[in-house]
């Protein structure tokens, strides 16, 4: 009785320290990605400060002087924060609509009907390629086809007797190549996330739609579609977010940074670069720009989740 | 059965003009690039080339040090920086598959509280430049970071390690990191591999942070991609820098520029198909089930 008693104690103590040992084992393993969140994650949170201050490297962020609200007031009164906003809420909306739903869709479900095991292998490689390439490229290959004296897409007007476009100097012009360049880089990408969706139906499904009648758009409306929601409602929230979150480099690499587009290619993030580049004067500026496309990316995220729920509960994020 | 058939033809038809239209780009860009610069002041790009003049690559290999040791060191970066990321992110998402793992909750709180309040560009570059003094830096490209995306895909995919084999290696006087990397890790190769290699094309393809953290004083550190990028903003830029390695005499510049595009793509259509494979597999295996 008593060495019963004794030896369970001792495999307590044992099992305390073992559960010691492993929560110190487990906490050290994630000692680096903290320090590293901490100090690349919350730190940077500090150098939003400067949005009120009137900042200089000799007093550094906290010493500065502060300035109050001069920055959101100017920014308020200038053209600048209205075109960023517009660019940007356009450009993210009409990503996410022709890009994810659309197109991604549309190839996925195009896709999933081809039977011929070569076929597949070569459609699917080749409509990946594009999305690994750097959009420095891809403005490469739009510069093949819109530059003034060499592009093809004057030769083509030439050809058919219009006079040339200078392409670089028109704005109006640009809603739509960034648009078109964005679905040929990415649709391959982004039809692969519901490809993969697809595969999950169980092919009975369209047998027995079949039998029952149904052609391959109903059965395609009836049996993929409802498969496919999750993953639209996931992508339509994440990447209305993530849009706003980066996203100079598609317009710095195709309008190769020029300043005669800036009415229809200019957001948050050439803003944040200009500014970026502009020297400490113009950081104050940049950084009241920052603290504006969060709140608005937080907004945007928001309301798409909210009307996702508003539509399917089941389907929301949070 | 007839519909069916028009159908099926149909998605074929869909599916080559697709096929066409995400190759020939490609082939314009490398066309361009073996063209006579004579040709296309005369009559403009074109995809098939009056003559063949490969003089542009001549001259860009005659002249080592601008470009090759931008590709190196581009090669460089790319293929290390993403390791430590992984490693550390791999740890973060084995100790979320832990059930007696006390601080599960608080952590994976704080790392979705950061997913939401990212500070933005402008606040990072400031911190950065004024603390931890990364500008005209070159340890910015290593700076290694945890993503809590990646870590919930590896917990997914250590979840479908059965646990006895863990509880086996445990009794075996294992220690956890040995379980890590002798079990988890094996046993995970391809979202190892599928992340490993979404980073190095991510870090190829990179210029902002050549274009944000160096300036023209250290355009040594510069990637290829921002090479690629100043030469095309800057038609000059290429004629300078070979100006100064002593090579001036009237380069054909709008063929060289489209050699560099040429050469930033090679290495991307070399680990294509490794990418592919592991992207096929990895997808499979992970994200789906998360």
């Amino acid at each position: 009785m008593v060495a019963a008693g004794k030896s369970s104690l001792t495999k307590d103590k044992k099992t305390r320290s073992l559960y010691f040992v492993n929560n110190l084992t487990y906490t050290l393993m994630n000692l680096p990605g903290l320090v590293l969140t901490i100090l690349f994650g919350v730190l940077p949170l500090f150098g939003l400060l400067l949005a009120f201050k009137n900042f200089n490297y000799v007093d550094g962020i906290f010493g500065s002087p502060w300035c109050g609200l001069d920055q959101f007031k100017n920014l308020f009164y200038s053209d600048d924060l209205w075109r960023c906003l517009r660019n940007t809420v356009f450009y993210s909306i009409s990503k996410v609509i022709t890009l994810n739903i659309i197109m991604g869709v549309l190839v996925a479900l195009l896709l999933y009907e081809v039977r011929n095991k070569i076929a597949f292998k070569i459609y699917q490689t080749t409509m990946l390629l594009p999305s690994f390439m750097s959009w420095a490229i891809i403005g490469y290959i739009v510069f093949a086809l819109l530059s003034y004296d060499d592009g093809l897409a004057n030769q083509l007007l030439e050809f058919i007797g219009i006079e040339p476009i200078l392409w670089y100097d028109t704005p109006i012009a640009w809603p739509f190549i960034i648009t078109i360049s964005i679905l040929w880089k990415d649709s391959g990408m982004s039809s692969i996330y519901y490809y993969s969706c697809l595969l999950s139906i169980d092919p009975c499904l369209f047998e027995a739609a079949a039998i029952d009648g149904a052609g391959k758009l109903k059965q395609i409306w009836h049996v993929s579609i409802p498969v496919l929601k999750p993953m639209l409602a996931m992508c339509l929230i994440t990447q209305v977010g993530n849009i706003l979150a980066s996203g100079y480099d598609v317009m710095y690499s195709l309008t190769l940074n020029s300043s005669s587009l800036r009415s229809t290619t200019d957001n948050f993030g050439m803003y944040m670069l200009r500014m970026l580049k502009g020297g400490t004067d113009s950081f104050g500026r940049g950084t009241a720009m920052n603290i504006l496309n969060s709140l608005v990316s937080m907004m945007l995220v928001r309301g798409i989740n909210q009307l996702v729920k508003k539509y399917d509960s089941s389907l929301a994020m949070f | 059965m007839k519909n069916s058939k028009i159908f099926a033809s149909g998605v074929h038809l869909f599916f080559i003009i697709n096929t066409l239209l995400m190759i020939i780009p490609f082939l314009l860009v490398l066309a361009i690039s073996v063209s006579d610069e004579g040709d296309i002041a005369q009559f403009g790009y074109s995809l098939i080339p009056r003559s063949f003049d490969f003089e542009a690559y001549s001259i860009l290999f005659q002249n080592v040090g601008v470009l090759v040791r931008a590709v190196i060191w581009t090669i460089f970066i790319a293929l290390v920086s993403p390791v430590a990321s992984l490693v550390i992110t791999a740890m973060g998402g084995y100790t979320f598959t832990r059930s007696n793992f006390k601080f599960k909750g608080v952590i994976t709180g704080f790392y979705v509280v950061m997913m939401f309040l990212g500070a933005g560009m402008m606040a990072g570059y400031i911190v950065n430049a004024t603390w931890f003094k990364l500008v005209n830096n070159p340890l910015i490209y290593f700076i290694p970071g945890f993503s809590f995306w990646n870590a919930i895909l590896f917990r997914t995919n250590f979840n479908n390690v059965p646990e006895e084999i863990i509880e086996a290696a445990s009794i075996d006087g294992a220690s956890e990191m040995k379980i890590l990397w002798k079990i988890m890790l094996p046993m995970s190769k391809a979202i190892f591999g599928m992340l490993y290699f979404l980073a190095v094309v991510g870090g190829w393809n990179d210029y902002g942070k050549s274009l944000i953290y160096f300036d023209e004083q250290h355009s040594q550190y510069w990637t290829i991609q921002y090479i690629l990028q100043r030469s095309i903003q800057n038609a000059e830029f290429l004629a300078e820098a070979y100006a100064m390695a002593g090579i001036s005499s009237d380069l054909p510049l709008n063929t060289m520029k489209y050699c560099v595009c040429v050469i930033s793509m090679v290495p991307l259509f070399i680990v294509f198909p490794y990418v592919q494979k592991y992207f096929a597999k990895g997808m499979a295996i992970g994200s789906v089930k998360g």
